[in-house]
């Protein structure tokens, strides 16, 4: 097998077949065939991810055999009540999970359909797969939640798994409410970042917006609530930059979910009836130390001048 | 075939890892290796330019529509297609260097990233930023490369252990060129044996039977019967599979490429030392190799150094005897000093010309002239003999024209395809038409082994009266010479004890450079005894009792 013409002729086509699917796929053009290849290689591969990431969670000890000895003996089973132990926990922190994600839900008054990671994208790609798909009733351009708040977006689904675009996803854009004032922003996603857990960056669409570290955020309602219901927590701000030039009021806004870290989320399938607002809430941060202790305002208004706090906004939207 | 079993189940495997597993990791530096396009160029290394392709083009096709992909169909395809034929392109450092490989595809797995990085900049701009990018992609760097000395090791394992078990049940190849020798049909024989695909472990071990010793019979089985079938045995030289057999191993060994142990391993025999066997030229007794020699490409070289020490007047070969067999000529030295031309000095040197294009285009040419290397001189000393090996089924290229000996097996097996038998056309110069005595010298000189056509005529006369005359170091092709040398630690200065040249200062010239060979780690690893020195150089001498030989 070596360099020949055949070979060449090989990479020639192989190349060819490549980049007439990029063009194809990034034109548009074939997207039936593609979302039925999409279709295909969901049930096919997601129903191997399916497979080895629940193999994966049975964590059992590889006793090598009984050698006989009785320290061979107790070493294994050492290693199998290690193992179940483990596996113990792992369905305890599963269940810490469901639980909290149950709560918010309840809270929210969203119906849900509960699910687990199984895959997560290849490169630059801030996406994940589950394992509920249409079976499970879930369909495309839906809100993903877990206990702490905001998820992603179902972007494509299979028969037993689906494809979910992050929030931190620099592509996804999530039409916010900020919870004291009811500003209307969006937030995009910062992309893959270094730490995993980078910031969303906040927009409001007022311009004369004054936005605070600890504001929080919650999804506004989406046109019938595809693909974001209303009411999910998104995060809170965490620095201002209100840049001279810009029209709006800009800020990073650290998410509640903590993206690297995920196992039980659910998928809602029915909103709410009614617009929870920022009933599903968590508490408001505590009082963050926050590093622009430089504000030094002197209004005449408020009277204390604690130059640590942030201005606590006085009362939550109800 | 089970090549292309594993390559399907690891990348399948390492592909359900990677989105499952490796993808979630939580590693410092933000980035995760990229498992799928280590493993691809691995396999690039390990299968050639062709599989690599292949398989990275699979293997990127389904990263594209494995169930989280949101990116473009046919992004990593075209990448991982890339780097799995970059790598299998330059596997052939497989062969010189134990680092070499890790290196390059280390630096394939960083090209590979950058490339998918470049291509989701300028495709997805929305979802890879240049921040993300550069935030990421250093540590995947550091994680891919920290990765690929392991993965490349255990492909090549895995790779040289399969190949091991192929060769031992190589029997079944084995038997069936023994059927078709037996029906005096050695060129149905060889057609049978490399019908299958090169991938093929049955029919490629037969190939490699059939390259490795017309008469050989597969070698026996206990070292006393080896021996004693290497007493009968004329030989040309060592019985290393690392040497340079005309037809024999040499072209066992071109057949799965530098990399494969396929033939290596299928020579199952355990040679020791090179023994240094007056032989006849051709009777390549190939079948005691070491059972465990590192896979290298053999270099084998028809040809001088210089172009006054052949002594063949003349010997064209075309590319067939590979790139493996050639690329020491080609590859380095043609290039850097020229060396390597056919020659038509007087005297002018055995050569073998890789690098000529305008050659290999046409039919290959073996003149054993006695005289300056032209077909038309009337006669000397008896025969001119000018054979022409037809040109081949041009399959495949021109490349694989017309070969001396194994190499046309190599081509037919190499490409799998219709095996074309080198045609032997003998255009009857001077007077007279071919004796037989031009046909045994074609024979010995093309060594036989893969030749079918010599084969029959091997059949015809047996080889003890070929060896009337030839004498140790007395330059018959490959006897004695180079032989032995580094299997002892010093390489051996071919002697060229022939008649003197026409002009008298041919020995005067450069002597024969031999390189020693190289310690590589991988061969180490892979418990493979490092062969005898890959650069082997093989001179074609005049045949000194060839000519007359066998009447």
């Amino acid at each position: 097998m070596h360099d020949s013409r055949r070979t060449r002729l090989i990479l020639g086509v192989l190349i060819a077949a490549a980049l007439g699917l990029i063009i194809l796929d990034y034109s548009g053009g074939g997207s039936g065939l593609f979302g039925g290849i999409r279709r295909v290689s969901a049930s096919v591969f997601g129903g191997a991810e399916h497979l080895v990431s629940s193999t994966a969670h049975v964590f059992t000890g590889s006793g090598s055999g009984a050698s006989g000895t009785q320290v061979q003996a107790l070493r294994t089973e050492v290693i199998k009540l290690r193992a179940e132990l483990s596996q113990a926990q792992l369905s305890k922190s599963d269940y810490a999970q469901l639980h909290r994600l149950l709560a918010v839900a309840g809270k929210g008054g969203y119906r849900i359909v509960a699910a687990t990671v199984i895959a997560s994208g290849q490169g630059y790609q801030q996406t994940v797969t589950l394992d509920a798909g249409s079976r499970g009733g879930v369909r495309p351009r839906e809100t993903v939640l877990n206990g702490q708040g905001l998820v992603g977006e179902v972007t494509s689904v299979g028969p037993d798994t689906c494809t979910v675009l992050l929030a931190t996803d620099s592509s996804s854009t999530v039409g916010i409410q900020l919870a004291p004032s009811g500003q209307i922003g969006w937030v995009t996603g910062p992309g893959k970042t270094r730490d995993g857990t980078g910031q969303l960056s906040l927009q409001v669409l007022d311009a004369s917006a004054v936005l605070r570290p600890g504001e929080q955020l919650v999804t506004s309602a989406s046109v019938h609530d595809r693909p974001y219901v209303p009411g999910v927590p998104v995060g809170y701000v965490s620095s201002v930059s209100n840049r001279s030039g810009s029209l709006t009021a800009k800020a990073n806004v650290i998410p509640y979910v903590d993206f690297t870290s995920l196992g039980v989320v659910g998928i809602v399938i029915e909103p709410p009836r009614h617009n929870p607002r920022f009933s599903v809430l968590p508490p408001k941060p505590h009082v963050k130390p926050t590093p622009t202790v430089t504000v030094t305002v002197t209004p005449g208004a408020s009277g204390s001048p604690t130059p640590g706090a942030t201005s606590p906004s006085p009362t939550p939207g109800g | 075939m089970r090549r292309i079993t594993l390559s399907a189940v690891l990348l399948a495997a390492v592909l359900i890892i990677q989105l499952t597993f490796i993808n979630g990791l939580r590693l410092p530096g933000g980035g995760v290796p990229d498992l799928v396009l280590v493993v691809v160029a691995a396999l690039g290394m390990a299968n050639g330019p062709a599989a690599g392709a292949i398989w990275g083009f699979a293997a990127g096709l389904c990263l594209d529509i494995a169930p989280p992909a949101s990116g473009i169909i046919g992004e990593y395809a075209l990448v991982l297609c890339l780097i799995g034929w970059a790598c299998g392109r330059l596997s052939g450092t497989l062969a010189r260097s134990a680092w070499l490989p890790i290196i390059i595809t280390a630096a394939a797995a960083v090209v590979g990233e950058a490339l998918v990085a470049a291509l989701g900049m300028a495709l997805q701009p929305a979802q890879v930023s240049f921040a993300s990018v550069r935030a990421v992609l250093p540590a995947a760097l550091v994680y891919d490369v920290a990765l690929t000395p392991f993965v490349l090791y255990l492909v090549l394992l895995i790779t040289a252990r399969l190949d091991q078990e192929a060769a031992a049940s190589a029997s079944a190849g084995q038997a069936r060129l023994r059927r078709a020798r037996a029906q005096g049909s050695a060129l149905a024989g060889g057609r049978q044996g490399l019908a299958g695909t090169p991938g093929a472990a049955s029919a490629a071990s037969g190939a490699v039977l059939l390259g490795l010793g017309g008469w050989l019979s597969g070698p026996p089985a206990s070292r006393r019967a080896r021996r004693a079938a290497a007493r009968r045995t004329p030989r040309l030289g060592s019985g290393r599979a690392g040497d340079g057999w005309i037809g024999s191993s040499a072209s066992a060994r071109m057949l799965g490429g530098p990399l494969t142990s396929r033939s290596v391993s299928s020579l199952t025999g355990r040679g020791g030392a090179a023994r240094l066997r007056s032989g006849v030229a051709g009777s390549a007794a190939g079948g005691q190799a070491p059972r465990s020699l590192p896979r290298r490409p053999v270099h084998l070289r028809l040809a001088a150094t210089s172009r006054r020490e052949g002594l063949t007047k003349r010997v064209v070969i075309g590319r067939g005897l590979s790139r493996a067999a050639v690329s020491g000529l080609g590859r380095r030295r043609s290039r850097r000093n020229g060396g390597f031309r056919p020659s038509t000095l007087p005297g002018g040197s055995a050569t073998a010309s890789a690098r000529s294009r305008s050659l290999a285009a046409s039919t290959a040419r073996i003149d054993f002239g006695r005289h300056h290397g032209t077909s038309h001189h009337p006669a000397g000393g008896g025969q001119p003999k000018v054979v022409h090996i037809g040109r081949r089924r041009r399959l495949f290229g021109r490349r694989r024209d017309g070969v001396v000996g194994g190499g046309a097996l190599t081509a037919v097996g190499r490409t799998g395809g219709p095996g074309a038998a080198p045609r032997f056309r003998i255009r009857p110069a001077g007077r007279g038409a071919l004796s037989s005595a031009t046909l045994a010298s074609t024979a010995m000189m093309g060594g036989g082994p893969g030749s079918p056509s010599i084969q029959a005529f091997r059949a015809a006369r047996p080889p003890r009266r070929l060896r009337m005359r030839s004498r140790r170091g007395d330059g018959v092709l490959g006897g004695g010479l180079g032989s032995g040398g580094p299997h002892y630690g010093r390489p051996a200065t071919p002697r060229f004890r022939s008649r003197p040249l026409a002009s008298g200062r041919a020995m005067s010239g450069k002597r024969p450079r031999f390189r020693r060979r190289r310690w590589a780690v991988l061969s180490l690893l892979t418990r493979r005894r490092p062969g005898p020195a890959h650069r082997h150089l093989w001179l074609i001498g005049r045949t000194g009792g060839m000519g007359g030989g066998p009447k």
